[in-house]
């Protein structure tokens, strides 16, 4: 059974108008029927730009967003529908590294306050007592030594040391922010970490040192992972499932080497072909799709397939009245558990039919 | 490199920045480069390497106070060379807008929230070209639509916020370009954007150069985006060039240690899944000084005492001509071959 499953998820927050009177005039739809699952022990990665809502899915997830519909599955239990107080408890299990270290650790609190409270919060560490409540000063101290314990064992695996404890976000780099931000998911014990932009407020030595992390604790303590980033080449370095997201829904979804091989969404080929890649002959050689205009208002998406207002292989009207569903390819058995959501996926791939010249802004084919 | 005279040489630029009660900062500790008409020149460093001073410092536009800038900055001219650098401020502002133009990384903070695009452009036009009235904004319009913002006319009334990312950059850029600069900078001009949006501006820029035969500086931390666009490239590490190249040679064959290890640090999309990165350790805080010896070295997994004794030379590397690098203990390709992945645990160890 997968850890984490999302069925149907939408989230939708009202554009309201009006000073007396309060009116909703419509509705930003940033996450719009996304259906996902993410296996224990694995990284299913969450790419694209800005504004297609992989940030709020994330944080819908951990219900610090409210949820419009649709449920989330996890370990069994539907996060969707618990009150506030189960759903504090659950979040034990399910924490979450965001992307600005500097922003989401509290400036005042030292690394030690920071790594404890969440342990107090949830009541871990101290004997168990048998149900008899905790009492006088002697088990504080218990509490307090063995919390202490873990929060230093948290610190030690994320390259910090005990001397962290006593100092302040501001004192550390940019780099050890972000470790003490993985550390304090990490103190909890939790099954899934959400990594909202793990990286990409970090110098890229620094970016890799990070990554290589990530990893390492994932083999070490059974981690799973959903990461949400906007770098292509990040998300296909550490995932090993990639879902591609555009407009509030998800357009392409694949192991992450097939994403590479054969993409087959028309975005997600433009957005690979996008991605800078560090070697000037590769850079030379490749196939450019630069998209025309911009990403269009998800307070009124296309209709149809949102893409559609920027595909090149755009076709009939289909294209623009019906939104297609993420399927698996028919007639196309190598193509394995990948799914797309485009109607012209199949001959697409074929080559049946090729992009058009004026759609795309300009196809520029290597020398 | 060709042979004709460089449209700008910059030699053994430093900006030192002094506080009082503070040790002096050397930002740029002696940093020499040339840029040459229709082509792309790249800084890249990471954060605090003095790229983006560099910039600055070319532009004039670092405050008078508590900074000196040293070294040369020679403009070539019709009229005969100046150096940028001993300009008077009045001069500097003529050459500012009509033969250096600068665009910098996050476009809604260098565009003025309360004036509409149009006069933002308009009064570039009219400073430096003399246009006005119906002309400058015919031109504005021409300027917008080149650059591909659809329906310029309209966009000329609007406010940037009412532009996206991407529109908002090539606002910037129509400004830059429209007196044609013979020399022009980017500061991370697509840091801010996403890489679609990014790919087009690329793009944009490289149909600049190519058909303007604007020379450009490009300043990034984005390997990738080097490759693509660079002809010639710096690699600079805290404040002095580490490394020059020309693209094909720095990405075929990196010498300096510090530029091998941001290659090994970068996810690459075509690599194969599982291959592990094998990033620079520490980070940038834990230098040393030029002066006292390589400043890489506290990062290096090759160095030598050698490297701690003086401040190593740009020398040419074996393969000699315009390749050059500042090591004195460079590695051999094979060894840089059988390189193990560093440690993760010990990066960026703690400091007492």
């Amino acid at each position: 059974m997968s850890l984490l499953r999302i069925e149907d998820l939408k989230v939708h927050f009202p554009i309201r108008q009006g000073v007396v009177i309060d009116r909703t005039i419509g509705h930003v739809r940033a996450v719009d029927g996304v259906s996902l699952a993410v296996e224990r022990g694995q990284t299913y990665g969450l790419v694209g730009e800005s504004g297609c809502g992989k940030t709020t899915l994330g944080r819908a997830v951990l219900r610090l967003t409210d949820i419009t519909g649709g449920a989330v599955w996890f370990d069994g239990r539907d996060l969707a529908g618990l009150d506030a107080r189960s759903m504090r408890r659950e979040r034990r299990r399910l924490q979450m590294v965001f992307q600005d270290p500097l922003g989401s650790l509290n400036p005042r609190q030292n690394v030690g306050s920071i790594l404890m409270e969440g342990l107090r919060t949830h009541g871990i560490g101290g004997p168990d007592r048998g149900g008899e409540a905790p009492r006088g000063r002697e088990h504080r101290t218990l509490v307090l030594h063995e919390q202490r314990g873990r929060v230093v064992q948290a610190l030690e695996r994320v390259g910090l040391s005990a001397k962290a404890l006593t100092r302040y976000p501001h004192e550390f780099s940019g780099g050890q922010r972000q470790r003490i931000g993985i550390a304090r998911a990490l103190v909890l014990e939790p099954d899934l970490i959400i990594c909202d932009e793990p990286v990409s407020a970090l110098d890229v030595s620094i970016q890799a040192q990070v990554l290589n992390l990530l990893e390492e604790l994932q083999g070490e303590l059974g981690l799973t992972y959903l990461v949400i980033a906007h770098d292509l080449a990040v998300v296909r370095h550490v995932s090993d499932v990639v879902g591609v997201m555009y407009l509030g829904g998800l357009v392409e979804e694949a192991d992450s080497d097939d994403l590479y091989r054969t993409p087959l969404h028309p975005y997600t080929r433009s957005l690979m072909s996008a991605v800078p890649v560090p070697d000037p002959e590769v850079e030379d050689a490749r196939e450019r799709i630069l998209l025309a205009g911009d990403l269009p208002s998800p307070a009124d998406p296309p209709s149809g397939c949102r893409f559609h207002t920027r595909c090149p292989w755009r076709q009939d009207e289909r294209c623009a009245t019906e939104r297609p569903e993420l399927r698996r390819l028919e007639g196309v058995p190598e193509t394995g558990t990948h799914r797309v959501a485009c109607h012209h996926a199949e001959r697409i791939l074929s080559g049946q039919i090729q992009p058009s010249e004026e759609r795309a802004e300009r196809i520029v084919h290597g020398a | 490199m060709s042979s004709s005279t460089p449209l700008l040489s910059v030699d053994e630029l430093s900006v030192v920045f002094r506080r009082r009660g503070a040790d002096e900062t050397r930002a740029v500790d002696g940093v020499s480069f040339t840029l040459e008409e229709g082509r792309v020149t790249g800084l890249v460093g990471e954060s605090g390497c003095g790229k983006s001073v560099t910039s600055l410092a070319l532009m004039g536009l670092l405050p008078d106070r508590g900074v000196s800038v040293g070294g040369s900055a020679v403009l070539r001219l019709p009229d005969g060379d100046v150096d940028l650098l001993a300009l008077s401020q009045k001069r500097m502002r003529d050459l500012r807008g009509s033969r250096l133009a600068m665009i910098f990384q996050d476009p809604l903070s260098s565009l003025n929230p309360v004036v509409p695009i149009g006069r933002q452009v308009t009064e570039i036009l009219t400073r430096h070209r003399g246009l006005s009235g119906g002309r400058a904004r015919r031109e504005a319009a021409d300027l917008l639509y080149r650059v591909g913002i659809p329906d310029p006319t309209r966009r000329l009334r609007e406010y940037p916020h009412q532009l996206s990312g991407g529109m908002r950059q090539r606002a910037l850029i129509a400004m830059a370009v429209a007196c044609r600069p013979r020399l022009m900078i980017a500061d991370e001009p697509t840091t801010a954007l996403d890489v679609t949006i990014q790919a087009q501006i690329l793009e944009l820029l490289r149909d600049l150069v190519v058909e303007e035969g604007t020379a450009l500086l490009m300043i990034t931390h984005d390997l990738g985006v080097v490759a693509g666009l660079c002809d010639d490239i710096n690699v600079l590490y805290a404040g002095r060039a580490v490394e020059r190249a020309p693209r094909s040679r720095l990405f075929a064959d990196p010498t300096h240690p510090y530029t091998v290890g941001l290659l090994g640090s970068i996810p690459r999309l075509d690599a194969p899944r599982g291959e592990a990165l094998t990033p620079v350790r520490g980070s940038v805080n834990d230098n040393i000084a030029w002066a006292d010896g390589c400043a890489f070295a506290p990062r290096c997994d090759h160095y030598a005492t050698a490297c701690l004794q003086g401040p190593p030379a740009l020398v040419p590397t074996e393969d000699g001509g315009d390749h050059v690098h500042r090591c004195v203990n460079p590695r051999a390709d094979a060894e840089a071959a059988d390189e193990e992945p560093g440690g993760a645990a010990e990066d960026e160890e703690e400091r007492a």
